[in-house]
């Protein structure tokens, strides 16, 4: 029985971990395509987004085959917290531009890194679950609301197929590289098996092909979710502009006040990206614990934040906002006190 | 201590969130919901706009404001008058205006001196006088509204002859309390009788304006003026412009029409039969009624095709429709009608050559041979629409 | 005399030690009679009141009484009181004991001691008569099928109310008493080979690890057992009824049933379970997923309705059908404050009255409903305090927490739908979706006692079809949930 229990435990501890890997990468992906992580003309950033589903499976294999030497955890954190500030700074403007127009910029950067913090603070355990729990449910809500949304022109803005030519092609299809970040996520273990004990820490993991399929899938899902939500409102080529790079955009993007339907969507697809960043910023959180094991958790909480703080403080000197508002940044490092709090702390008798 | 420190952080925390004033959050009542706009374009370049806004109360009292001068008495180039009058003349609605040099403006003006914000995410309806959509204006003044104030993008683009702003006054929810409702269910009757243009709402206008592969086409619309003389020829009643229409109703506003743009202005308008025409070789119409030959057919449209021959570069059409005769006595045979809906089609799209709109949107069936942006620039297609050859076909099935 | 903890081979000192600290003859609840049994002197401690008085007398007293003058002679010291045991008394169930702490406990809990002049062991006899409620319907957790009984506030009877329906050898009994100088008795039943034994040890160690000075409810017991003392979901189920515990000890979980409250422990536990009622497996089928299926959609308007109509009011007008926007504009024009606070209020007097109506004495509970729910409310909106619609939501919301089974999880919900109510009006939609994420994220990290809390939906664990619809019988084929997967 105790041997059921514990193969079962590691087994779930695993798919959890791949299912939260799956999210970030199909968020990173979706971000990529759709232009919001790195701005390039649209048909470059198509070909990012199919590139990027290869790259995550990829990417997930060198993962599992680093957890089995050994990553290096320091390097690991900081590319999974750009990672993720990356996305969650594109969930930021997305919102801003769509659900809270009327907000100050850095507010809803605020909200949105909160968000993302408040999520991550439940450990890559918490966040694991839940990203498994919704495995099914969010990309097939995301797939109805987005047919749902559908225009009924949508083929007609596909055409000229290759856009801007090949080089921008080209150039998109090497951006695919940030999207291959989520899937280092795979290099640790999970921490459910840590707080299981070190029988299950020392039972094998599935195969890479176990990671490497899911990693694939959502990063397609991200992909798909890109192709879909542009037939949603398709796109045209410019007359006036000829800024190379801005001939083809999506016009009136996924405009929320064409009623409940694109409101949904959009809000479905921001919490989607979100709890994919919390991934990261999870997994990260992680890696950081490993590089310093005596660091507790709750200072490892602080640093990550605090990293996200900086970003969003620097953004409020770029944009120059007065000292009130610059206040609101200061809440993200406030968010990290709160840390502190031992949401964590569980029962050891 | 640690525990105090926790509790203060995290009321820190949320006073920096919740104090700042940031969110954008509003009060309901802090905004002024527009149902219909319109844009008129006043002396020295200036433009007037006009709005039908809820004023959260069904009193009909009637209120009128004198009108607010600046400090020179009248209103010169670059200066902002406030409204011409506030008008509260049926219940549950208020009617307000204000003249400024750009739509944007205006509309600053009117949240100032309401005071409230205005709020376009309800509007159903943008009225622009002619006058100003024949001018690359309409454009500027779409977008401000579109991008700037959020406005509904499902808002449906109407031109009119008359002044735009006594259009949206005159207009009263005849069927119904609610004018948001009667303009929803009016619009959508008019689109299942294709006596309207397809996509004539606010985004798609815009996407079109800015389009290099089409034109947009909006709803005409004007006042019935019921002593007028003016008769056209044609068997079609409805085959006339708006205004013309004989008839009385007890709506005052007719919106049987189109106006075809040419990128950013509007170079011509079509009579409702004509519209319906172009419903039908954009594949979007649906089953109408029409009258041809002095009978009276239900005709339901089966296929649809355009295509842009590669080699003579000629627009060329193919619809299939069929016929149910559901009144009169059909005089003409299938051929006869075919011959007639091909000449009816081909007249159009020679009317919208000459207008240099491609309101059917050929441009994106033509660009579908070129792979990337830089060939189908190199194509130029403006000219070579405006000189291409016409071939319609129309086969016709009639029971 | 306070330094004895063991028994003294004479009978006088013992009974001077048991004076000393019972306070007798202070004490007038103590009994404390000396008498002859046979050839040698044995005495009686037991508690007034908490003793069947009479029990004592026929089937202790009497029989040793009544033995003959020589009876016992030849018997060593050590052994009279096994030897009254064996020919005299005539009660059971019994133990011996020789420890002075634990035979004054056994005597306040009710039991009788019987001590012998000679002899350094007592024997504890289960004599306990005191007045208890009888076996009554259960209050909070009623049903329209199933059956009608719930526990009450005698550990025995509790016991034997789940042993009628668990017939089976492995059952198995613990008492443990717990606390510091108040010791409460609670006893640990399960299925001995079906619930796991590093969790029963978990279980049994966290209990007698409370060193509180007071008598323990059920519910403090659930405070010391339970993983997250600071989370807003219990990781425990409490029932009253002993047909669902019983299906919980089927399951593998462990019952803690404490003396003196009415209500039953279960741990581990899932969230399923707190949202589950026994109606819905009583039911068939199709009954009990459609019920189901309206609890749930209950729990959500509870949670989610208020939060979504502010963030829609202040962030998203947009989304209201134009009908509808004109109705909310013109009645809102009237109400003099924000809206934000015209639903904390109303959510706080619906709360008021929920709490008012448990706490006010019987029929004046039943009125007070009515006159603050129709008469005030309808007051507060002719008067333009509130809007209508606003009062309407709020309504819908109270009546979606009262779906919920579980007591505790429906206050940790208040509170969550407290949360989502300040995020809707601060950050619309989209502040309203990153909070739930949240609290989801921190119902997934959740365990109880070792066991993941959101199982068997994720971690996913082989289960029955019986966690959002309710599927027939014969598809339910897993057995002992947590056995497995703890």
């Amino acid at each position: 029985m105790q041997n059921t229990a514990l193969e079962s435990r590691v087994r779930a501890a695993y798919r959890a971990q791949a299912a939260a890997a799956a999210f970030a990468c199909g968020a990173a992906t979706f971000a990529l395509g759709s232009g919001l992580a790195v701005p390039m003309c649209l048909n470059a950033a198509y070909i990012a987004a199919v590139c990027a589903v290869p790259a995550s499976g990829l990417a997930a294999y060198a993962a599992c085959r680093l957890r089995a030497r050994g990553p290096r955890p320091l390097l690991l954190c900081m590319a999974l917290t750009a990672a993720a500030l990356l996305l969650l700074l594109a969930c930021a403007q997305l919102a801003g531009q769509l659900l809270l127009s009327r907000a100050a910029a850095l507010y809803v950067c605020a909200v949105t890194l909160g968000g993302a913090l408040l999520c991550a603070l439940c450990g890559e355990t918490g966040v694991s679950r839940l990203c498994f729990a919704l495995r099914i449910a969010a990309p097939v809500l995301l797939a109805v609301l987005g047919v749902a949304g559908l225009s009924g022109q949508w083929h007609a803005g596909l055409f000229p197929l290759l856009g801007s030519g090949l080089v921008p092609l080209g150039l998109g299809a090497c951006a695919c590289l940030p999207a291959c970040i989520p899937a280092m996520m795979l290099a640790l273990p999970p921490a459910a098996l840590a707080d299981a004990g070190e029988d299950a820490l020392a039972c094998p993991p599935p195969p890479p092909a176990f990671f490497v399929r899911r990693a694939v899938l959502g990063s397609l899902a991200g992909a798909l979710l890109t192709l879909l939500l542009t037939l949603c409102n398709a796109y045209e080529t410019l007359r006036t502009l000829d800024t190379w790079g801005s001939r083809m955009v999506i016009l009136s993007q996924a405009d929320p006040h064409g009623g409940l339907v694109q409101e949904l969507l959009t809000l479905v697809q921001l919490l989607a990206l979100t709890l994919g960043a919390s991934a990261m910023l999870a997994g990260a959180e992680q890696a950081l614990l490993r590089f310093r094991p005596s660091m507790k958790n709750a200072r490892a909480g602080l640093l990550i934040p605090a990293i996200v703080c900086t970003a969003a403080m620097t953004l409020s000197l770029v944009y120059g906002y007065g000292p009130l508002l610059a206040a609101a940044p200061a809440t993200l490092a406030i968010l990290a006190l709160l840390t502190m709090i031992p949401m964590r702390r569980t029962r050891t008798i | 201590m640690r525990r105090k420190i926790r509790l203060l952080a995290a009321l820190l925390a949320l006073a920096a969130l919740t104090l700042t004033g940031c969110a954008g959050g509003q009060e309901i009542e802090d905004c002024l919901f527009v149902l219909a706009m319109a844009v008129d374009p006043a002396p020295d370049g200036t433009l007037q706009v006009t709005v039908k806004a809820l004023s959260g109360t069904q009193d009909a009292a009637n209120l009128t404001l004198p009108t607010a001068q600046n400090s020179s008495g009248s209103s010169q180039s670059g200066e902002q008058s406030a409204s011409a009058g506030i008008e509260q003349s049926e219940p549950g609605y208020i009617t307000l205006s204000a003249t400024s040099t750009s739509c944007l403006r205006a509309l600053s003006l009117l949240s100032a001196t309401t005071p409230r914000t205005v709020n376009l995410g309800q509007l159903r309806e943008v009225v622009l006088n002619r006058a100003l959509a024949e001018t690359d204006a309409a454009f500027t003044v779409l977008r401000e509204i579109h991008s700037m104030y959020g406005a509904d993008g499902s808002a449906i683009v109407v031109v009119t002859p008359d002044d735009a702003g006594d259009f949206i006054r005159r207009q009263r929810a005849v069927l119904g309390i609610r004018l948001s409702k009667y303009l929803e269910v009016l619009f959508d009757s008019f689109s299942k009788n294709d006596v309207i243009p397809p996509h004539a709402q606010l985004s798609a206008v815009l996407a079109a304006m800015e389009s290099g592969t089409r034109d947009a086409a909006c709803v005409y619309a004007a006042g019935n003026a019921f002593d007028s003389t003016l008769v056209l020829d044609g068997d079609s009643d409805t085959d006339r412009l708006p205004g013309h229409l004989p008839r009385t109703a007890p709506a005052m506003n007719e919106y049987m029409g189109s106006a075809i743009f040419s990128g950013a202005h509007m170079t011509a308008a079509l009579t409702g039969d004509e519209t319906g025409l172009l419903c039908l070789i954009t594949g979007e119409a649906r089953t109408r009624t029409t009258f041809i030959g002095g009978a009276q057919y239900r005709a339901l449209p089966t296929r649809v095709t355009r295509r842009v021959d590669p080699d003579t570069g000629e627009l060329v059409v193919h619809v299939r429709m069929h016929l149910t005769c559901i009144a009169g006595e059909p005089l003409l045979t299938a051929g006869e009608l075919a011959q007639r809906l091909e000449q009816d089609i081909a007249n159009l799209i020679r009317r919208m050559q000459a207008a240099s709109s491609d309101a059917a949107g050929f441009g994106r069936i033509a660009i579908r041979r070129s792979l990337t942006v830089d060939d189908w620039e190199r194509e130029n297609w403006e000219a070579r629409y405006e000189s291409a050859g016409v071939r319609v076909t129309v086969d016709v099935d009639i029971t | 005399m306070e330094g004895a903890v063991a028994l003294t081979p004479a009978l006088c000192r013992n009974i001077e030690i048991f004076r000393a600290r019972l306070g007798a003859p202070d004490n007038a609840d103590v009994i404390l009679r000396r008498f002859r049994s046979g050839a040698f002197e044995s005495a009686v401690l037991a508690i007034d009141g908490m003793t069947d008085t009479l029990a004592v007398d026929e089937h202790i007293l009497r029989p040793c009484q009544d033995l003959p003058e020589t009876a016992g002679a030849d018997v060593p010291p050590d052994e009279r009181v096994a030897f009254l045991m064996g020919h005299a008394v005539s009660v059971l169930p019994m133990k011996m004991k020789t420890n002075i702490d634990e035979l004054i406990a056994d005597a306040l809990s009710g039991q009788c001691v019987l001590m012998s002049d000679g002899c350094t062991s007592a024997c504890v006899m289960d004599t306990r008569g005191f007045e208890k409620r009888p076996v009554m319907r259960p209050e909070a957790e009623q049903v329209v099928l199933g059956p009608h009984q719930s526990f009450n506030e005698a550990i025995r009877t509790n016991i034997t109310l789940l042993r009628r329906i668990v017939q089976r050898e492995e059952l198995t009994t613990e008492f443990i008493s717990t606390g510091g100088a108040m010791k409460t008795r609670c006893a640990l039943l399960y299925l001995r080979g079906t619930a796991d034994e590093a969790m029963i040890a978990r279980i049994r160690r966290r209990i007698l690890a409370c060193d509180s000075g007071f008598a323990l409810t059920t519910g403090d017991i659930e405070q010391l057992v339970e993983d997250h003392p600071l989370s807003l979901i219990p990781q425990c189920v409490t029932t009253e009824r002993p047909d669902r515990a019983a299906s919980f000890l089927a399951e593998g979980q462990v019952v803690v049933l404490t003396d003196g409250s009415p209500l039953a422990l279960a741990a581990p536990a899932t969230l399923w379970h707190q949202l589950h009622t026994p109606d819905d497996s009583s039911m068939r089928w199709q009954y009990g997923t459609f019920l189901r299926l309206v609890r749930l959609l209950g729990i959500a308007i509870h949670l989610l309705l208020p939060g979504v109509y502010l963030a829609i009011l202040c962030f998203h007008p947009e989304l209201l059908s134009p009908m509808l926007l004109t109705s909310v504009y013109e009645t809102s024009a009237r109400v003099p404050i924000p809206v934000l606070a015209e639903a904390l209020l109303m959510t706080l007097a619906f709360d008021l009255i929920n709490e008012a109506g448990l706490r006010a004495p019987g029929a004046l509970g039943n009125a007070l409903g009515i006159v603050s729910g129709l008469i005030l409310g309808q007051a507060a909106v002719s008067a333009d305090i509130v809007s209508p619609l606003l009062l309407i939501i709020v309504a819908a919301s109270g009546l979606g927490g009262f779906c919920v089974p579980s007591y505790a999880l429906g206050i940790g919900l208040k509170i969550a739908q407290l949360a989502l109510i300040l995020a809707g009006a601060l950050g619309g939609l989209y502040a309203l979706g990153l909070t739930a994420l949240a609290l989801s994220c921190a119902a997934c990290r959740l365990s109880s006692a070792g066991s993941p809390l959101t199982a068997p939906v994720t971690p996913r664990r082989p289960h029955n079809p019986d966690i959002l619809l309710r599927l027939p019988l014969r598809f339910q084929k897993a057995r002992a949930f947590f056995a497995e997967h703890t």
